[in-house]
């Protein structure tokens, strides 16, 4: 699949939409659940989610693979893995700032 | 070290000057007004009875005199009760507050007295950013609080106040984020501190705040509180553990609820309730609508610990309910009802 920066896409195994912060160039190999990620309007297939495959993401929250050429918002939370092939994407937390009180 | 850094209502202090209106505008065209109204060289008010006064000064005075307040190192406080001078009308804009009897006068000067340096700044940017943009207002605001959290007044402060307890972070994200299709309710989520604004409830915040920035399809966003209060302001037991007040800035210049809470402003509605301090005023006022519960009470504290509002509230307050309310809130740091928040419309609505 390719993706551009503010594409929608969403999970076709669980509740899950991802909005592409930063795309690598060409085909994406983007899943969730063990199964192809689809775009935010495509039909979803009958298809269920790899058991194994459940670590779920959090809404508001980002995900990069480990190369930092795929960012993902999550807009809507799942219950599926997501990944980039068969590597899992890892929750990528803000920078950390001390309080300025 | 200026003659500022006191804490303590118990010691008596003068009582305030008031000037008649006549005087007022005599004393604002000599060149001395900015040190005999100094909190270092002269008096930390500028009081003037805008009553009694029967004779309409010369235009080019008033003209001076206009001019002068706007400059005055003090804040000014105009004393409106009963019939009006006729000159008091044209001046009465430029105060810095206006108080509506002598009580009143004596609780706006308790906090000018107590705290003269904030007192200062409070009104001097509140006079500069009346001028500004949102954005430009928020970077005025967090100028002049860095400068207060490298002065005597808060250092007095920190000074007196209890060690702050060391406590278990809780295991679950300081704002709860809901969705359901297009609408996004952000719940601050630390009902056992009152929901207390800590750098992480900003970090949380402003993480759930840019989502609805970034995703367009979100149409509502709705910005409560979980537990009794809305929120009860700054957490204090991070106060003082700023790095230095230039990186402080810095903080708030790259990461701001306000910014992204003024982005959002026409989706966003808040709801508050309890007692709401600080950030918990602050940052609904940006919002496009503020319901209020009938147990919500508004009030801002900075001033008693030597700053002046930091979350947006020099910004969000006065376009509510304009300049001179937000300075008689910070520097009487009392407490308004919601039936006051109604009438000065710094909530929409009250509803259970």
């Amino acid at each position: 699949m390719q993706l551009k920066p503010g594409t929608r896409i969403k999970s076709a195994v669980c509740a899950t939409e991802m909005m592409v912060i930063q795309a690598p160039a060409g085909d994406a190999d983007v899943r969730c659940g063990g199964a192809p990620m689809i775009g935010i309007s495509d039909p979803k297939p009958e298809r269920a989610i790899d058991p194994n495959l459940k670590a779920g993401s959090q809404i508001g929250k980002r995900y990069v693979d480990a190369a930092g050429t795929l960012e993902l918002l999550c807009t809507k939370p799942g219950e599926g893995t997501l990944a980039l092939g068969s590597a899992p994407l890892v929750l990528k937390e803000a920078k950390p700032l001390p309080a300025s009180d | 070290m200026g003659p500022a850094a006191s804490t303590s209502r118990i010691s008596p202090r003068p009582a305030t000057p008031v000037l008649s209106l006549a005087r007022a505008i005599e004393r604002l065209q000599t060149p001395d007004v900015f040190e005999a109204y100094s909190p270092l060289t002269g008096e930390p008010i500028f009081a003037v009875d805008l009553g009694a006064e029967t004779r309409w000064p010369e235009e080019i005075a008033l003209a001076v005199a206009r001019e002068a307040l706007c400059e005055l190192p003090c804040p000014s406080v105009g004393l409106a009760q009963g019939l009006l001078a006729p000159a008091a009308e044209a001046l009465m804009g430029e105060f810095d507050a206006v108080v509506a009897s002598p009580p009143e006068l004596e609780l706006v000067a308790d906090g000018v007295f107590a705290h003269p340096l904030a007192a200062q700044a409070l009104a001097q940017l509140l006079r500069l950013s009346s001028g500004c943009s949102v954005h430009e207002g928020l970077v005025a605001e967090s100028l002049v609080y860095a400068t207060l959290q490298a002065g005597p007044e808060f250092a007095t402060w920190l000074a007196a106040r209890p060690d702050p307890k060391p406590r278990p972070r809780p295991d679950r994200p300081a704002v709860r984020i809901e969705r359901v299709e297009g609408r996004v309710e952000l719940w601050l989520d630390r009902p056992e501190k009152r929901n207390a604004f800590s750098a992480e409830m900003r970090d949380a915040l402003c993480e759930g705040l840019a989502l609805a920035v970034m995703d367009a399809s979100i149409e509502r966003v709705s910005l409560r509180g979980e537990g009794p209060v809305f929120c009860s302001g700054g957490d204090l037991d991070e106060f003082g553990t700023l790095p230095d007040p230039a990186t402080a800035h810095a903080i708030r210049s790259t990461r701001h609820p306000a910014r992204l809470l003024h982005a959002l402003s026409p989706r966003v509605e808040c709801v508050v309730q309890g007692s709401c301090v600080g950030a918990g005023v602050e940052l609904p006022a940006f919002a496009t609508r503020v319901v209020a519960r009938p147990d919500a009470s508004f009030r801002l504290p900075e001033l008693g610990m030597g700053l002046v509002p930091g979350a947006g509230g020099t910004v969000s307050l006065p376009r509510r309910i304009g300049r001179q309310r937000t300075a008689w809130l910070a520097l009487t740091g009392a407490a308004i009802d919601v039936e006051t928040a109604l009438s000065w419309r710094l909530v929409d609505a009250i509803a259970e």
